[in-house]
C-alpha cells in the first residue's frame, strides 16, 4: 500500500517535471512580455517531433537530436514572435490570445503534413536504459534522469534571472518596459530573446519526451492546458509557483489516474478554477 | 430643485486612507451642504485625487465613515453610490469611445431610471428617454455632435460629453476630477460656463479638483485646501486668500 | 443605405427558403452546419462583440445543449421541439452557475476560468458513463416527430424537413438577439464593453449584467448544439473540447464582431473556406490559422466591417 503511495509519487513526479519544462517557457514569455501563449504546447511538440526525426530518420545520437531540436524550436519561436506576435503587443489582449491560437491550428497541420497522423517513439537512450528496483518495482532510469533534471533547469533559471546581467535586464524590462527602453535596453530585441529562449525550453521539455511518451500531432492541445493548469495554480507569470505547481498536477495525475480515475480528467480543471476564482495572483503569489 | 438644499448632503468623519507609508488622506472631516460649490485644491500629492476616490466608491478608506443625504456609504458600490445621485467624472477622459454621443447620455439615463432592464424593447421607443437626451445634449452644447461616436470628438468636446454623462443619471453632487485639464481657453470657457449655469440654476451640486487658480477663484463659493493629507484651511476664496498657511505651502506662488 | 440592407435580407430569405429545392442532400446538409454555426457564433458574440469578454468555453455549453436535448429525446416522450428547446434552457441554466462564477473575472482571467469550466464539462461528458455514455456518447438519438398545431405529427424524417425546422428556429433566435442588443439591455452590455468603469459610474451593475449576457450567450449556444443531436443521431465529448471554440471564434472574427451580422455572414464564409480548402488539400486547418492570422494583424473588423467602413459609403456615393 505504502510502496504503492511511493511509486505512484516518483511515476508523479516524473510526468511533474515535463510539465515544468513546457510551464517554465509559457510563464517566463508571460511574465516579460505579457502575452499568453497559446502556441506553447505546439512549440513542445514541434521540439518532440524534431528531435525525433534527429534520431529516428537522421540516426543522429540522442543527445545530438536534445541539443538541435529545441534550437531549431527556438527559431520558430523567434519567427513567430519577430513577424506576428510583436505586432499586436499594443492591442486587446483578447487578440493576443487570438493571433496565438492561430498557430496551434497551423502547427498542429503543419506537423501532420510532415510527419503524418500516426504516433511515434524512439528508443531510451543506451546509457539511460533498463530500470532499477524501488519499493520492490522497477521503476526505469530515464524517468529517474528526468526527475533529477528538473529541478536542475529550475535552479539555472533562478541563476540566470537572479544573477546574470542578462536576467536584471530581463526584470527591468518585465517591470516597465519604458524605463527600460529610457535606459537604453533594446526592448524588441530582448523580447525576441525572452520568447526564443522561453521555446527553447518548451523545445526541450517535447525532446526530452520522445524515449517514454508518444509523440503525436494531439499532443498539443493536451499540453497546453495542462501548462494553462500549472501556470494558473503557480500564478501566472511566477516561475516558482509554476515549478510548485508542476508537482502538484504531476502528482494529481498519478494519483488520480489510481485511485479516483472516474475524476483524474476533472480535477486539474477544478482546481484550476478554484485557484483563479479564490487566488488570482497562485498559490505563491503575493497579491 | 427648489427650495432649501439638503443641509448634511456629504459629510466624512476622520476619513483615512494610506498606501504602505503614504498617508495619502489621513483623518479628513468634512461637511458640504447642497448648493455650494467647493473646489478642493493642495499641492501635488495633498491627497486630493485619493479623497475623491473614496467618496465615488474607487477606493474604500482604511478608517472613517462616508454619509450622503444622512446615509453612510462607506463601503457602498460604486454603481450604487450613483443611484443615490452621487457622480463623478475622471481625470484623464472617460467616454464610451465607440458609442454615439447619444448612446452615451441614453445608457445612464436607463440604468438610473430604472428602465436598463429591459432587453425586448428598443433604446428609441422611448419618448421620455429620447426627450431628456435633447435637453442635457443641448445643456452641453452637443446637440450637433449627437450622431457622431465619441471617440472622434475633439477633447474639449469630451470632456463636456463626460459632464453629461454624470448629469444623465440625476445626480444631487457631482465630482469633478481636474475637468479643464488638456483644454485650450476656448474650450475651458465653455465647460467652466456649463458648470457655472448648472449650478446657479442649482440642477447640482459640484465639487472640482483643479489646479488652476484662476478656475478655482473665479468659480468656487467655498474652498478646501489639502495638505498631506489632512485639511488644512477651509473657506470662502477671500478667506482662503489672506489666510498665510495656504500661502507657505504654495511658496507664495499662484495664490499671490 | 435603409433600402441596400432590406434587399440583403430579402435576398438573403430568399436564397434561404430556396436551398431544399436543389434537392441536393449535400447541400442541404451544409446549409444545415452554416445555420448551426451562424447561431452558435452570434450567441458566442453576444459575449465577445458586444459585452467584451472572450470565452474559451462555448464548446462546453454547445456540447450542454446536444446532449440534454440528446437524452430528451432517447429518454423522454417529449416531442423534437420540446427537447430542443429542453436542451438550450439547460445550456442557459449551466451558463448561468458558471458564468455567476467566471464574471467575478476579467480579461485573460476570464479566459482561462471559461477554458477551465469549458474542460470540466468535457471531463463530465467523458467519465459520466451511465448518462453521456463516456466515449463513444449517445449513440441512436431518434429525430422524433414535430407537434404542429392542427397538423398533429409531423416527421421529421426528410433533410429538408429538418432544414426547414432548423431554419425557423435559428431565424428565432437571431430574432431574439436583434431585439436584444437593441434594447436598453443591449446598450448597456456595450457600455460595459466600452468602458467598465465608466459604466459602473452610470448606475450600473456591472457584475450582473455580465452574467445575464453570459447565460443568455449559453442558452443560445446550447440552442445551436441542440440541434446538432437530432441531426447526426449521435453526440460524442470531443464537442465540448476546448478545441471546438475554434468554430465561433474564427466564423465571428471572419464576418466582424462589431457588427450585428457579422458572425451569420463569417459563418458561411467558414464553411466555403473549409470546402474550397478540402478540395485542395487535406490540411483545412492549416488553411484557418493563416486566415485568423490575417484577421487579426490586418482586419479586425472582419469583412461586414470592412464592408461598412469602406465598401458600404462608396456604394452609397455612386447610388445617391
Amino acid at each position: 500500500m505504502l510502496e504503492q503511495l511511493f511509486y505512484q509519487g516518483m511515476i508523479g513526479l516524473s510526468l511533474a517535471m515535463f510539465l515544468w519544462l513546457v510551464a517554465a517557457g509559457l510563464t517566463l514569455i508571460f511574465g516579460v512580455l505579457g502575452v499568453l501563449n497559446f502556441a506553447h504546447g505546439s512549440l513542445y511538440m514541434l521540439g518532440a517531433y524534431l528531435s525525433y526525426s534527429a534520431v529516428r530518420i537522421l540516426g543522429l545520437d540522442f543527445w545530438v537530436g536534445l541539443a538541435v531540436g529545441p534550437l531549431l524550436v527556438a527559431l520558430a519561436g523567434g519567427l513567430m514572435e519577430r513577424f506576428f506576435i510583436r505586432r499586436v503587443y499594443h492591442i486587446d489582449e483578447a487578440y493576443q490570445l487570438l493571433l496565438t491560437f492561430a498557430f496551434i491550428l497551423i502547427f498542429a497541420d503543419l506537423v501532420k503534413w510532415v510527419w503524418g497522423p500516426i504516433y511515434q517513439s524512439a528508443p531510451v537512450p543506451g546509457a539511460l536504459g533498463g530500470a532499477i528496483p524501488i519499493f520492490g518495482r522497477p521503476f526505469p532510469v530515464y524517468n529517474l534522469f528526468v526527475i533529477a533534471l528538473g529541478p536542475l533547469v529550475g535552479l539555472g533559471l533562478w541563476f540566470l534571472l537572479e544573477k546574470s546581467w542578462w536576467g536584471r535586464t530581463i526584470r527591468a524590462a518585465a517591470a516597465d518596459r519604458e524605463m527600460a527602453a529610457a535606459i537604453g535596453v533594446d526592448v524588441p530585441r530582448l523580447f525576441t530573446a525572452v520568447f526564443m529562449f522561453g521555446s527553447w525550453l518548451g523545445g526541450v521539455g517535447g525532446a526530452l519526451g520522445i524515449p517514454i511518451r508518444t509523440v503525436s500531432p494531439g499532443m498539443a492541445e493536451d499540453y497546453i492546458i495542462q501548462a494553462f493548469a500549472v501556470a494558473v495554480i503557480g500564478g501566472l507569470g511566477n516561475l516558482k509557483g509554476a515549478f510548485f505547481g508542476s508537482i502538484l498536477i504531476g502528482l494529481v495525475n498519478a494519483y488520480g489516474h489510481v485511485y479516483a480515475p472516474v475524476f483524474e480528467l476533472a480535477f486539474m480543471y477544478i482546481l484550476m478554477a478554484a485557484i483563479l476564482l479564490v487566488r488570482p495572483q497562485g498559490l505563491f503569489g503575493t497579491s | 430643485m427648489t427650495g432649501a438644499g439638503h443641509p448634511d448632503l456629504l459629510r466624512t468623519e476622520g476619513l483615512r486612507k494610506h498606501f504602505g507609508e503614504v498617508r495619502a488622506v489621513d483623518g479628513v472631516d468634512l461637511d458640504l451642504k447642497e448648493g455650494v460649490l467647493t473646489a478642493v485644491i493642495g499641492p501635488n500629492g495633498a491627497g486630493k485625487t485619493t479623497f475623491i476616490n473614496l467618496l465615488s466608491g474607487n477606493l474604500f478608506p482604511d478608517a472613517g465613515r462616508i454619509f450622503f443625504l444622512g446615509e453612510e456609504i462607506t463601503r457602498l458600490p460604486v454603481h450604487l453610490r450613483v443611484r443615490r445621485g452621487l457622480g463623478r467624472s475622471f481625470q484623464i477622459t472617460n467616454v464610451f469611445p465607440q458609442l454615439t454621443v447619444s448612446r452615451n447620455i441614453q445608457l445612464p439615463l436607463l440604468s438610473c431610471l430604472g428602465t436598463a432592464w429591459r432587453f425586448w424593447k428598443a433604446v428609441d421607443a422611448s419618448e421620455e428617454i429620447h426627450r431628456r437626451t435633447e435637453m442635457i445634449l443641448a445643456e452641453a452644447g452637443l446637440e450637433e455632435k449627437a450622431h457622431l461616436p465619441a471617440c472622434i470628438l475633439s477633447h474639449g468636446d469630451q470632456r463636456l460629453l463626460e459632464v453629461g454623462i454624470a448629469l444623465a443619471a440625476k445626480p444631487r453632487l457631482i465630482l469633478l476630477d481636474e475637468p479643464t485639464a488638456g483644454m485650450n481657453p476656448a474650450e475651458r470657457s465653455r465647460i467652466l460656463k456649463l458648470i457655472a449655469d448648472l449650478s446657479a440654476a442649482r440642477r447640482t451640486t459640484f465639487v472640482l479638483i483643479e489646479h488652476d487658480m484662476d478656475v478655482v477663484f473665479s468659480l468656487a463659493q467655498q474652498i478646501v485646501v489639502l495638505h498631506q493629507g489632512r485639511i488644512l484651511a477651509r473657506g470662502t476664496p477671500s478667506v482662503i486668500r489672506e489666510d498665510a498657511r495656504v500661502r507657505d505651502i504654495y511658496l507664495g506662488g499662484e495664490i499671490a | 443605405m435603409l433600402a441596400l440592407r432590406w434587399i440583403f435580407w430579402l435576398t438573403a430569405a430568399v436564397l434561404l427558403l430556396c436551398i431544399p429545392l436543389t434537392g441536393e442532400r449535400f447541400y442541404i446538409y451544409l446549409a444545415i452546419q452554416v445555420l448551426v454555426l451562424a447561431l452558435f457564433a452570434m450567441g458566442f458574440n453576444l459575449l465577445f462583440g458586444y459585452t467584451g469578454l472572450l470565452s474559451f468555453g462555448h464548446a462546453g455549453f454547445y456540447a450542454a445543449g446536444a446532449y440534454a436535448a440528446g437524452l430528451l429525446l432517447m429518454r423522454t416522450p417529449l416531442s423534437l421541439l420540446s427537447s430542443i428547446l429542453g436542451g438550450a434552457l439547460f445550456a442557459g441554466a449551466l451558463g448561468a452557475v458558471i458564468g455567476f462564477f467566471c464574471v467575478r473575472r476579467t480579461r485573460i482571467y476570464f479566459a482561462m476560468l471559461t477554458l477551465a469550466f469549458g474542460m470540466m464539462v468535457y471531463a463530465l461528458a467523458f467519465d459520466w458513463r451511465s448518462v453521456t455514455g463516456g466515449d463513444d456518447g449517445l449513440i441512436g438519438i431518434p429525430r422524433g416527430a414535430l407537434w404542429l398545431p392542427g397538423l398533429g405529427a409531423v416527421k421529421m424524417d426528410a433533410l429538408w424537413a429538418y432544414y426547414y425546422l432548423v431554419l425557423a428556429i435559428t431565424a428565432a433566435g437571431v430574432g431574439v438577439i436583434h431585439r436584444v442588443v437593441h434594447s436598453p439591455f443591449g446598450l448597456v452590455l456595450q457600455g460595459i464593453r466600452e468602458n467598465e468603469n465608466r459604466a459602473a459610474f452610470a448606475g450600473v451593475p456591472v457584475r450582473r449584467y455580465r452574467l445575464a449576457a453570459f447565460a443568455l450567450s449559453s442558452f443560445i449556444s446550447g440552442l445551436a448544439g441542440a440541434m446538432v443531436a437530432p441531426l447526426e443521431n449521435t453526440v460524442a465529448p470531443t464537442v465540448a473540447h476546448w478545441t471546438k471554440s475554434a468554430a465561433p471564434v474564427l466564423a465571428t472574427l471572419l464576418g466582424g464582431i462589431h457588427t450585428f451580422s457579422g458572425p451569420m455572414v463569417g459563418a458561411l464564409l467558414f464553411y466555403l473556406i473549409q470546402e474550397f480548402i478540402e478540395r485542395l488539400t487535406e490540411y483545412w486547418l492549416l488553411g484557418f490559422g493563416l486566415v485568423l492570422l490575417i484577421l487579426v494583424l490586418g482586419f479586425r473588423g472582419g469583412v461586414v466591417g470592412y464592408y461598412e467602413a469602406h465598401l458600404r459609403p462608396a456604394l452609397w456615393r455612386r447610388f445617391s
